[in-house]
């Protein structure tokens, strides 16, 4: 690349595409706090990547629809502030204007793509109406422009994906469709809203480096927001940490993300599953306690039709959990480590093979001690918010398991207050009810009532993948601790490696069913062997930053209850 | 090639389905109280008679024997002979049908043409005076009785503003006008319900479908509210208002009866209701085979609709 190419790309730092100043946004008044925007200013440049990066509810998506004039009015609005395009102030204009200024000189790209999408059209025309509603091409030329713009997006086969749906298109093409859209008419502001999160890491990878691209290609301004560290550091120029509607640091990405200069930021750096295997994850005991051997099961399909489509879920995966240990069920989605566990936990039957818990074939032991086999294993789901029922107080769940097993109702009210004491909630919350509750503090819940069981065996299936990374971070610390003061074993299930690499002795990669390699947390990421867990190590987001500064805030994870009380 | 499968497909479906229907009506007579044989022979007959009748009618067979006669009978078009009037089924049933057809396709035609937009705009406005409106009429609409709103109309529309004839059905053979004319005010009868029901559908699913992402996409391109409304909510809301659509033909059926008695059409509502007052089971027999050939005709034409509608709807 040339020297003149790199002055030509660099961010028009003098003339900003956006402009947002002092911008404050309301909220409706029995929300949890007055202000969703308070005060926030930022720019972005031509050719520039700026990451609002923000947890949950800190108003980074609502700064995105005031840009685009979609506030969901009149629950929502604008107070004061301005928020300038190329020295036009948005919030000054008509509805009309302002309907001509999206799609054309400010788009948007959202977090589901599969939802983003109209599943009744095809999606070229949905390219093609930015194109019709804005300018008078005829119809000829806006095809071939949206062929163009679909080529410059990498999809393959163009011509034929212009006539399909939606639902025929994987996650990574859905997407790329959606910034083809939002690219059509080189708008001078891209906001993209967590568009990767849905995502596979390693289609991640690639969507990032296309946002990248198009960036400089579109001499665009684009706004990326996102709730993952990693990602603002593998794209972002510039960073904006949010927090509760205020902008709490901002600068330039690695400055930021290397030496915080607030607190908050430090404790989110913190909070990040660093991308290297902790040690003492070693197990502290060496008895087997569950074992499938050489699990098969296809799922046919039903339709209309006579043939049913056959999809093989998983093809002779074997696994081993012991005594003490947490071991990994990592791959991407639709790779079947959600079906192994569900069949692990019998909750579903597998074409061959078999489980053994504890030496004994599992249908042997539920025939003739179901109970049994049920407490001994229990399982805690990904969405805490839909796992809990809502008409019963967290107390009655808990005690619900323990009373079928014939614990008398005394002790098991006892047990209950005392395990919820365990996973750091005042016991006398007994008698509320789940919505009264942080996500967060919901999943503590629904491991309580796992662990109310007494189980051997917990499969946590994505237990934290719905969670901001600082409640992540304690509930990561909090499975660290029972395991290591109990026998308890652990399957975790989980599509994030760095997550696995935190609490994991073992971690089994799969793949289209298989699994193409169980080994040591520690070798697996020093010498993998197989090119699939190379390319999904090398796909985790922002990892060179990250590997880092490892060292200098590994002892800050383990910060005990002063954050954990915090959500 | 595909489509055509699914529909030869659905088609098979729908013979075992008028199977069963016709194995149902057939034991409903076998069942039927009262002998046939007695009742044709009538009352000052021999025994011996009676019994010449029942063999002449088949009626000492087995039961699965006379219903695959009287099966083959009626593939063959013979519904066999109404008792009272000495005309075949097929026949009378064919005098009546045209006024009912007529009136069953103006009232969903009008209902549909009014309800949808009407629907859609209070979706989009929920809260807003049309919304509630809708809300205050369809209250208004289902507690009162469809009669009572007919013979309102006809107060008003025929007697005080001699707008619109009083009774009475004119074929649309004898010129648009004069048809349009007499059926305007049965449909506006008929039609207030389904205006209501098919309104009410169509405001509760684009109010839903205007909370998914791909409605916040297309503001995002800068569509405008009525492309918005028209190109991306309604075509997602469709299948639940079709399949409405679709259940008020069944159930403008049975409402016929009532208008067509209060603007005294001689249409297959009255017909019905004379067959079941004079028992006269040949009849009765053959109206609810055909119109059961009609719900499940058009059951599978909503079913291939949807697969029309939605692709992701496999074949």
């Amino acid at each position: 690349m040339g020297a003149a190419k790199s002055v030509a790309t660099l961010p028009d730092t003098v003339n900003k595409a956006l402009e947002v100043e002092n911008l404050t946004v309301t909220l409706p008044p029995d929300a949890e706090r007055r202000l969703a925007v308070d005060d926030v200013s930022f720019s972005v440049a031509r050719n520039e990547i700026l990451c609002l990066l923000g947890e949950s509810g800190s108003g980074k998506s609502i700064i995105a629809l005031a840009i685009m004039g979609l506030l969901p009015r009149p629950v929502v609005n604008v107070r004061s502030g301005r928020i300038g395009l190329n020295g036009q102030d948005l919030l000054a204009l008509s509805p009309r204007r302002m309907r001509q200024m999206r799609g054309q000189q400010v788009s948007m790209v959202f977090q589901e793509p599969m939802t983003a999408l109209n599943p009744l059209l095809p999606v070229g025309d949905q390219i093609s109406e930015v194109l019709r509603t804005h300018t008078k091409l005829r119809k000829k030329e806006r095809r071939d422009r949206v062929l163009t713009l679909m080529d410059d997006m990498q999809l393959p086969d163009c011509e034929r994906l212009y006539a399909a749906y939606p639902h025929q298109l994987s996650g990574g093409q859905q997407q790329r469709v959606m910034i083809a859209s939002a690219l059509a008419l080189e708008p001078a502001l891209l906001i993209a809203d967590e568009p990767t999160t849905a995502l596979d890491v390693t289609t991640q990878a690639r969507i990032l480096s296309l946002i990248r691209k198009v960036c400089v290609d579109y001499n665009a301004a684009v706004l990326l927001i996102t709730h993952d560290v990693g990602v603002a550091a593998e794209v972002g120029d510039r960073v904006a940490v949010l927090r509760y509607g205020r902008v709490v640091e901002s600068g330039p990405t690695r400055s930021v993300l290397e030496s915080p200069a607030q607190d908050y930021t430090r404790m989110l750096m913190a909070s990040v599953p660093r991308f290297q295997p902790r040690t003492g994850n070693q197990p502290h005991h060496y008895r087997l306690l569950i074992e499938a051997r050489d699990i098969s099961k296809t799922y046919v399909g039903r339709s209309l039709s006579a043939k049913g489509r056959q999809v093989q879920a998983l093809r002779d995966a074997s696994l081993q959990v012991y005594e003490g240990e947490i071991v990994g069920l990592v791959g991407e989605s639709g790779c079947g480590k959600s079906t192994l566990a569900r069949i692990i936990a019998n909750l579903e039957q597998s074409d061959h093979g078999e489980i053994r818990f504890r030496g004994e074939e599992t249908k042997a032991l539920i025939a003739r001690d179901n109970r049994a086999f049920r407490k001994g294993l229990q399982i805690v789901f990904q969405d805490p918010y839909r796992s809990l029922n809502p008409r019963r107080s967290i107390g009655q769940s808990i005690v619900e398991g323990p009373l079928n097993m014939g614990v008398s109702s005394q002790e098991a009210w006892e047990g209950a207050r005392a395990i919820l004491e365990d996973v750091g909630i005042d016991a006398r919350a007994v008698t509320r009810f789940p919505h009264e509750f942080s996500g967060g503090q919901r999943q503590r819940i629904c491991i309580a009532r796992a662990l109310a069981m007494q189980p051997a065996l917990l499969i946590a299936d994505e237990i934290v993948s719905a969670l901001d990374v600082s409640v992540q971070a304690q509930i990561l610390n909090f499975l660290r601790e029972i395991r290591d003061r109990s026998d308890l074993g652990v399957l975790f299930v989980t599509h994030d490696l760095r997550v696995a690499a935190e609490i994991c002795s073992r971690i089994a990669v799969m793949r289209s069913g298989e699994i193409v390699e169980m080994q040591e947390t520690q070798s697996l990421f020093e010498s993998p062997q197989q090119d699939y867990t190379r390319s999904l190590l090398n796909a985790v987001p922002g990892k060179a930053l990250l590997e880092g500064t490892a060292i200098e805030l590994v002892d800050q994870t383990d910060r005990p209850a002063s954050c954990a009380k915090a959500d | 090639m595909a489509f055509a499968v699914f529909a030869a497909r659905r088609l098979a479906s729908m013979i075992w389905v008028m199977l069963f229907v016709a194995l149902f009506v057939f034991s409903l007579l076998y069942l039927a109280p009262g002998d046939a044989a007695t009742v044709i022979a009538g009352e000052d007959t021999s025994p011996e008679d009676v019994e010449r009748i029942r063999k002449g009618l088949g009626l000492d067979q087995p039961f699965h024997q006379q219903f695959l006669i009287w099966l083959g009978n009626i593939l063959q078009g013979d519904f066999g002979i109404s008792i009272f009037s000495n005309i075949p089924v097929l026949e009378l049933i064919g005098q009546r049908l045209d006024p009912t057809i007529s009136l069953t396709l103006t009232t969903i035609i009008f209902s549909t043409l009014v309800a949808v937009p009407f629907g859609v705009i209070a979706a989009w406005r929920s809260g807003s005076l049309i919304d509630r409106s809708l809300m205050l009429f369809s209250a208004i609409c289902f507690a009162m009785p469809a009669f009572v709103l007919g013979y309102c109309l006809i107060l008003l529309l025929s007697l005080q503003l001699d707008l619109f004839p009083v009774q009475g059905f004119v074929p649309i053979s004898d010129g648009i006008g004069p048809f349009l004319l007499a059926i305007t005010l049965p449909t506006l009868m008929l039609g207030t319900v389904y205006i209501v029901l098919i309104a009410r559908i169509t405001r509760a699913t684009v109010m839903d479908v205007l909370n998914e992402d791909y409605i916040r996409t297309a503001r995002s391109r800068g569509l405008s509210e009525r492309e918005v409304l028209i190109r991306h909510a309604l075509p997602n809301a469709a299948v639940p208002i079709v399949t409405v659509i679709g259940l008020g033909f069944a159930l403008i059926i049975g409402g016929v009866v009532i208008t067509e008695t209060v603007f005294n059409i001689p249409g297959i509502g009255r017909l019905t209701v004379d067959a079941i007052n004079k028992r006269d089971y040949p009849l009765i027999q053959g109206i609810i085979i055909l119109t059961s050939a009609v719900y499940v005709i058009i059951n599978t034409i909503i079913d291939i609709l949807y697969v029309y509608i939605d692709p992701r709807i496999r074949l």
